[in-house]
Parts: C-alpha cells; structure tokens; sequence
C-alpha cells in the first residue's frame, strides 16, 4: 500500500509537472469569457447557457487530460527504460499499475474539482440563487472520468499511445450512447442481442451524466447518485484487474 | 541604394499581395447569392441525429442550436419576417433538451403571432405541454396562444386550467383562466398578460412583441 501510494504520489506529481493546471486556468478564463459574451446573446438563458457549457467544458477538458497524460503514462517509462529500473525495486506490477491510476484519477480529481467550483461561482456570478447541484455534477463527472480512465490504463498496457488515445476518445463517446445502442438494437432484424450484450459490457457513461437535470435546477436523486457511484467503483475493480493481468504478461524490451 | 530598400520594398509587395486578397475576398462574397427559405437551414441535422453523436453534452448542444434561432429570428425580422424555419430549429431544440422551455415559448409566439402562422406556433407549444406535463408554463403558454391568436376560449380555457392546477403557478394563471372560462373582458385581460410579459421576461424580443402588441390593443381604442 505504501508503495502504491509512492507511485501515485509521484504520478500527480509528474502530471504538474506537465503544467495541466494550465489546462484548469485555461477554462475558467473562458469561462469568465463565455459568460460575459454568449449571455447578452441568448435572450434571457444566458446563466442556462453558461452553466451547461461550462458543465460539459468540464467533462471534455478531463477526457482531453486523460487523452493527453492517461495514454502517455507507461508509454514514457517504457521508452525510458526507466520501468526497467522500477520493477527490479520490491514493486510488484500491479502495484505500478494502480499506482498509475490512483495518481491519475488525483490529478483529474483536482482538476474537476476547480473548473466545478468555478462553474459554481460563475453561476452565482451572473445573478443566479446557489445551485449546490452544479458541484454534485462535478461528483458525476469524475466517476466518469474515473472510469474512462480505467479503460485508459488497459490500453496503454497493451497499446501504443495513439492507439490508447483514440480508442480512449471512442469509449467516451460511445459510452454516452450505449442507451442509443439499446434503442438501435431493437430496431435490427438480426445481431440485436449481441449490441444488447455489448451495451453492458461497453462502460454506460450516462449515468453519470446530470448536466441535464442541473440544467433545469433539479437535484439529482440520491439513490441515482448512489448506485452510479457503486457502478463506478465496482466497474474501475474490474477494467484494472483485466489490465494488470494483461501489464503481468507483457515483455519490456 | 539604402541597406533598407529590399526590406521596404519586400513589405510594400506583401500589402499589396494582402489588399488583392482581401478584394477578392469582398468581390467573392458580393458574388454569392443570397439563401433563402429551406437551404437556408438545409445542413441544420436532425436533432435525434445530434443526439446519438454529442457524447452526452445534448443539453450544451440544444443551447448552441438557441443561439442559432435567435441569429435566423433576428435575421428574418429584419428582412422578411418569414420566420417558418423556427418550427424546424425548435423540433432540433427539442429533440437535444425536451425541458428548455423559454425555447417554446419565443418560438410559439413567434410563429403565432409575429409570423402569423396560428397552427405551426400551436403546434410547438402542444410539443412543450407533451414533454413538460408538469410544468405549468407550457400550458399557460398555450392556453395564452389560443387566447390572443385565435380568440378560442373554449380551448383556452382546457389549457389554462390545466395550468391554474399544476404547483407553482402565478396569481394570474388562476386569473386568467377565471375570465377566459367565462368568456369576458378580452382586451383588459391580454393587456393584464401582456404587460405580464413586458415586466417579466428577460428576452428583449419577446418584450418588444408585448410592447407592440399593447400599443395596438390601445389604438384600437380596446382600453
């Protein structure tokens, strides 16, 4: 545990090393921006329109860092060599892995824990009672992330970074869909059951997914909150244990 | 010749290569004919087609489509107040985010009443009630429309109950659907609303349409 913590702590540390705070200052700046420009032009919705955009900013800027830091992780190490080093330490691979993880998913926690306290202020900014709401989207958004990340992790075991990225960028989007697929199961005369099968199996980002009830100043209901959160957890235990046996077998060069 | 005549000479060559481009670019756009009516908006997708793709940003989606409604709105005011696209873009709204309900609204009276188009107007507020049952506004809005649009107050008053019902509703709904329901005071009572709407609204459009429409009721001499 103490060994994984170090991993970790050093991954978080490396990350800000890479300057990804900049990437959090970037958005509040547009979003400051976005709210004194886009609200004079939306007749009357302009908090409903910063809110949600600034809302959905949140979530594509963690993809975008889990694209940009997730799929480069190992990658680096390999190419280094410096993983050469690490595993001939007492550090066993799958202590390395979720070190990885736990480092990552710190990082990405700070990170949407600032642009949503910011999404907060601006809402209250530009006239609007406290919606407390907005910060348990943040919760939403990170369990999203979290898993996303999960997924991160097993490709870069088994992938090139570019490789990782992109299908990384697809889970993201088909992940958001996978009721779609449901609905686009139903409407096919053969291999409905084997989309069904694979909704289940593709990570259902959705339900993580509260912007719209923010939207409209509706509390996500605690029982939905709940159960995403336990679907998070218990879906990240089973993509990392498929990734560290996957990393246990691999061959460094 | 001065060591600083090629530079010179190298900047004026780049201004006058920049001012032909940019003259080409005028006479370019000057060229292109004007769009109107259904290509206007014929790359416009279909909004279960967005859905499917957006990633689960629907909502920030439906907001960006509202920005491009306003820009057609406010274009074809100024032109030619042939605003029959609207229907199409609050379908696409509607689609990404059923609950964004000032979209409704502005593109109901739009339709109804500045485009003169009754049935398209009513037919985006009857999508409004479908999707928000709970909410009071879309009913209001409706029963509102039947009101000053086609002065049905039998229809007006199945719609302004049924908001007078629903929790949070203002005073005037109960009011209104009192004297729709017993078919009296029309002028006073679209005044009453009216001005409702000029004082609450946020949207400069939609006040400019309450404004318009209550100097009219006082020029015919109504109040």
């Amino acid at each position: 545990m103490k060994r994984l913590a170090a991993i970790a702590a050093n991954t978080f540390r490396e990350a800000l090393r890479q300057k990804v705070l900049y990437i959090t200052l970037g958005f509040m700046l547009f979003l400051v921006g976005a709210a004194q420009v886009l609200s004079p032009l939306a007749l009357g919705e302009g908090p409903r329109v910063v809110r949600d955009v600034g809302l959905s900013l949140v979530s594509l800027f963690g993809m975008f860092l889990i694209v940009m830091v997730g799929t480069s992780l190992l990658h680096k190490e390999v190419e280094r060599r410096s993983i050469h080093v690490l595993l001939s330490k007492p550090v066993a691979r799958r202590e390395y892995l979720l070190g990885k993880y736990a480092g990552l998913v710190a990082v990405l926690a700070v990170c949407v824990g600032a642009m949503t306290v910011a999404v907060f202020l601006v809402d209250r900014w530009m006239g609007r009672a406290w919606h407390p709401q907005v910060l348990l989207c943040g919760v939403g958004t990170l369990a999203e992330l979290a898993v996303l990340t999960s997924w991160t992790l097993l490709f870069s075991a088994v992938a090139s970074p570019l490789l990782a990225g992109a299908f990384t960028l697809g889970f993201y989007v088909i992940g958001n869909a996978v009721a779609d697929l449901r609905d686009m199961a139903a409407l096919l005369p053969s291999g409905g059951n084997l989309l069904v099968g694979l909704s289940y199996v593709l990570p259902n980002l959705y339900v993580f997914n509260f912007r719209a009830q923010v939207a409209e100043g509706v509390w996500p209901d605690a029982a939905q909150l709940g159960l995403a959160l336990t679907y998070a957890v218990l879906y990240c235990a089973l993509i990392l244990t498929v990734a560290v046996g996957l990393f246990q077998r691999r061959e460094f060069a | 010749m001065s060591r600083a005549a090629p530079a010179v000479a190298a900047a004026l060559l780049v201004a006058l290569v920049a001012a032909a481009c940019l003259s080409a670019l005028l006479a370019a756009e000057r060229a292109r004919p004007a769009v109107h009516g259904l290509a206007e908006l014929s790359y416009f997708p279909n909004g279960k087609l967005v859905r499917l793709v957006s990633a689960g940003h629907s909502v920030a989606w439906a907001d960006l489509a509202w920005f491009q409604t306003i820009q057609y709105y406010g274009k074809h005011r100024k032109s030619d107040q042939d605003f029959h696209m609207l229907r199409h873009l609050a379908a696409v709204i509607a689609d990404l985010d059923p609950h964004f309900l000032g979209v409704y609204r502005f593109v109901g009276f739009s339709l109804g009443q500045e485009g003169h188009d009754f049935p398209a107007g009513m037919a985006v507020l009857q999508r409004a009630v479908a999707d928000n049952p709970g909410r009071w506004e879309p009913w209001f809005d409706a029963g509102f429309l039947e009101f000053v649009g086609r002065h049905d107050y039998k229809r007006a008053s199945y719609y302004l109950a049924h908001a007078a019902q629903l929790p949070g509703h203002p005073e005037y709904v109960d009011r209104l659907a009192g004297w729709v329901a017993g078919k009296a005071g029309y002028a006073e009572t679209a005044e009453v609303f009216w001005t409702q709407i000029l004082l609450t609204s946020e949207n400069d459009y939609l006040r400019e349409m309450a404004r318009k429409y209550l100097d009219r009721l006082h020029r015919k001499g109504h109040l």
